[in-house]
């Protein structure tokens, strides 16, 4: 008999992860393939196995500790993401909402605690790209494209394939790569614009665009930080649109601010990060009459 | 809309290559024709004009790194001395008996410090082909090495540039000892013949000249199809958005040296043109001034633009030409000039000032473009 902890159902309503028991697990899991990427010098671990009995979790973060200089950034911080889930991940400033995805994307390395992405990948011996290759795309809270390049050869440079030196320099376009590029400026409403230097681009074009970048990397999770930070309200109505056509389709992560967004975009889960630590889980009516999270907010807003 | 094809000749490459032949065939029918002829150049002109399209090769090279992928190498002149150097060692062998000292093996500064033998890597320095490997080799081989540790490291921006600029300065103080073998102090000079033919007649002057026109537009093609290859633009991602590119999946330090190493022996090919021309090979050649020189080139012709790189390379090397002649103390001073008001008044350089100039009015877009692009490579400058 052992105990694993497992991620807490938003019928409960329980602000920390709760402990369950699992009966009849077996002893050895089968040797899992972590050669994705896995480094030397790390010793070579196996998959946590609550990702045994829990198949479709995608992201599974378990008991991660951060500290720079000892600020702790996380505190024993516990998630899990299933597939095809859009979980919002929200909390005030500091909460640690961006070194979350510095861990998950291999930026920063953890002090404590594992990371896994599917059953596959340990993300705490893989390094950024090898973590991209694997399927996680990231958009930056700062829109990060290429500015100097097209809105389409910015999509092109993203496209999902070999990206070694050699491959790069003899690649051409394939047709059915050329209308999956079609079919994302399309959807990032970018047709009219794909000649256009993205430099030019709007504030809010951009983020589309890097939105559209990740796409084109066939993600199964994507991670985006603050989506809507610096747009107008037509801009933010837009995002929103986008996000729902994409929930489903790939598991996505959104790390906000923006409460109302939020409440426009959230599923079931919603997850309040506070000083590093995951303060509570639930649906978001439960969430914003949590006493704790209205404590956590109005302390900020106080400020 | 045109689809994402890209051509690697396009009409200003095209016009700019059949610009350059077109002043090749010129020059040299110029240095072949009778010395009664108005159009004669002068063995002098010939190998000046040699010596700069050779420099112009070492500019290609450093815009390939720096324009297209911004990483600024202020030691890329290393790269040049080396290249010189390995053709240095067959010109040297090619004296052969007509040495001060007569001896068929051994170059005249060996026997002078008294060796017995040739140094192991003065082994086939004798065959043409062999040291036209090394040419490319040698200096590939530095980048690659020095590149590894570098971008294996993740070091960038100004830091590389300090590094760069330390490797070339560490040469030349290893170039200048005499242990070495390399001549030392004097290098290797008094070279005679190259193939069995006289390195001091006209001919073989203005031969010397159409090699290093030739071995430019090669050079020119070559970085051509490399900038608009989807490599050459993942090189743009990374001087704009470094981090970016990795997100997406690319091992950027791979891209970087790659393209490192490559740029290091075209560099090595100017380095091995400019020597028979020159008449000599010393380890000033790697003095850090040198490699700035090259920075200066670039920056004033306009970096990201191939062609503005050997606009550059020209000037700047006429300016030289001109200055050491007329005013010899003048010519750092005219340096330092250049280096600070390059950026205040031609920001795009050269190339960008011919492109303002030409494009038809009433494309703003096309004007504001070409200031994103200058914006986004802002960063690469030291």
């Amino acid at each position: 008999m052992r105990i694993y902890a497992t991620p807490a159902s938003p019928e409960k309503k329980t602000s920390e992860s709760q402990i369950v028991i699992v009966h009849d697990l077996p002893d050895e899991s089968p040797d899992p393939h972590v050669g994705l990427g896995s480094r030397g010098g790390r010793p070579r671990s196996r998959p946590p196995k609550t990702m045994e009995r829990y198949q479709r979790i995608l992201l599974y973060l378990e008991k991660i500790n951060v500290s720079f200089d000892g600020f702790k950034a996380i505190n024993d911080l516990t998630l899990y993401i299933k597939e095809d889930e859009l979980r919002c991940v929200i909390g005030p400033n500091g909460a640690g909402k961006t070194t979350l995805m510095d861990i998950i994307t291999g930026k920063t390395r953890p002090d404590s605690g594992s990371a896994w992405f599917t059953r596959d990948l340990n993300l705490l011996a893989s390094d950024e790209v090898a973590i991209a290759q694997a399927g996680i795309g990231r958009k930056f809270q700062k829109p990060s494209v290429f500015e100097a390049l097209t809105a389409l050869e910015n999509l092109e440079l993203a496209l999902a394939g070999p990206k070694t030196v050699w491959k790069t320099f003899r690649a051409r376009l394939s047709g059915e790569e050329r209308d999956f590029i079609e079919k994302t400026l399309a959807r990032i409403e970018l047709s009219d614009l794909r000649a256009r230097r993205a430099g030019l681009l709007s504030h809010g074009q951009k983020h589309w665009l890097e939105i559209g970048m990740l796409l084109m990397q066939r993600p199964r999770l994507l991670l985006l930080d603050e989506p809507v930070a610096g747009m107008t309200p037509r801009e933010i109505d837009r995002t929103v649109a986008l996000l729902h056509e994409l929930k489903g389709k790939h598991g996505i992560m959104v790390v906000e601010h923006d409460m109302e967004f939020v409440r426009a975009i959230a599923q079931k889960t919603v997850t309040v990060l506070h000083q590093g630590a995951v303060l509570a889980e639930g649906g978001m009516d439960y969430i914003q009459s949590h006493p704790a999270v209205i404590e956590a907010y109005l302390g900020e807003a106080l400020c | 809309m045109a689809g994402p094809r890209y051509r690697a000749f396009d009409a200003p490459t095209v016009s700019f290559l059949a610009l350059a032949a077109g002043f090749t065939a010129v020059a040299a029918a110029g240095g072949l024709s009778a010395e009664e002829s108005p159009f004669h150049l002068s063995s002098y002109t010939m190998t000046l004009l040699g010596k700069y399209l050779a420099l112009a090769i070492l500019a290609l090279a450093l815009d390939l790194v720096w324009g297209y992928m911004g990483v600024l190498s202020l030691g890329h002149a290393a790269f040049f001395a080396l290249g010189g150097y390995a053709l240095g060692m067959y010109l040297t062998r090619c004296i052969g008996a007509q040495g001060v000292y007569g001896n068929a093996l051994l170059p005249d500064f060996m026997v002078f410090l008294d060796w017995k033998d040739l140094p192991w890597f003065w082994r086939g320095s004798g065959h043409f082909i062999w040291s036209l490997t090394l040419v490319f080799a040698a200096p590939a081989l530095l980048a690659f090495v020095f590149g590894w540790l570098a971008f294996g490291s993740r070091v960038s921006g100004v830091y590389f540039s300090i590094m760069s600029q330390a490797l070339t300065y560490a040469l030349m103080l290893a170039f200048f000892r005499n242990e070495m073998g390399f001549g030392g102090n004097n290098g290797l000079t008094d070279f005679k013949t190259l193939l069995g033919f006289d390195l001091h007649t006209q001919a073989m002057r203005t031969a010397l000249f159409v090699a290093s026109a030739l071995a430019l537009m090669g050079a020119y093609i070559a970085c051509r199809l490399i900038v608009v290859s989807r490599l050459g633009r993942i090189a743009t991602a990374i001087r704009d958005a470094e981090s970016r590119t990795r997100f997406i999946g690319y091992r950027v330090e791979r891209v970087q040296l790659a393209v490192f190493t490559l740029s290091a022996a075209i560099a090595g090919l100017g380095g091995a043109l400019f020597v028979p021309q020159a008449g000599i090979i010393n380890p000033g050649e790697f003095a850090p001034v040198k490699s700035v020189e090259v920075v200066i080139c670039v920056a004033l012709g306009g970096r990201g633009k191939l062609y503005g790189a050997v606009l550059g390379a020209v000037a700047v090397n006429s300016a030289k030409t001109w200055f050491t002649a007329a005013w010899p103390d003048g010519w750092l001073f005219a340096l330092g000039g250049l280096f600070i008001l390059t950026p205040l008044v031609l920001p795009d350089g050269l190339a960008g000032l011919f492109e303002r100039v030409l494009a038809p009015r009433g494309r703003g877009g096309r004007r504001a473009g070409g200031a994103a692009a200058a914006g986004a490579s802002g960063g690469a400058e030291p």
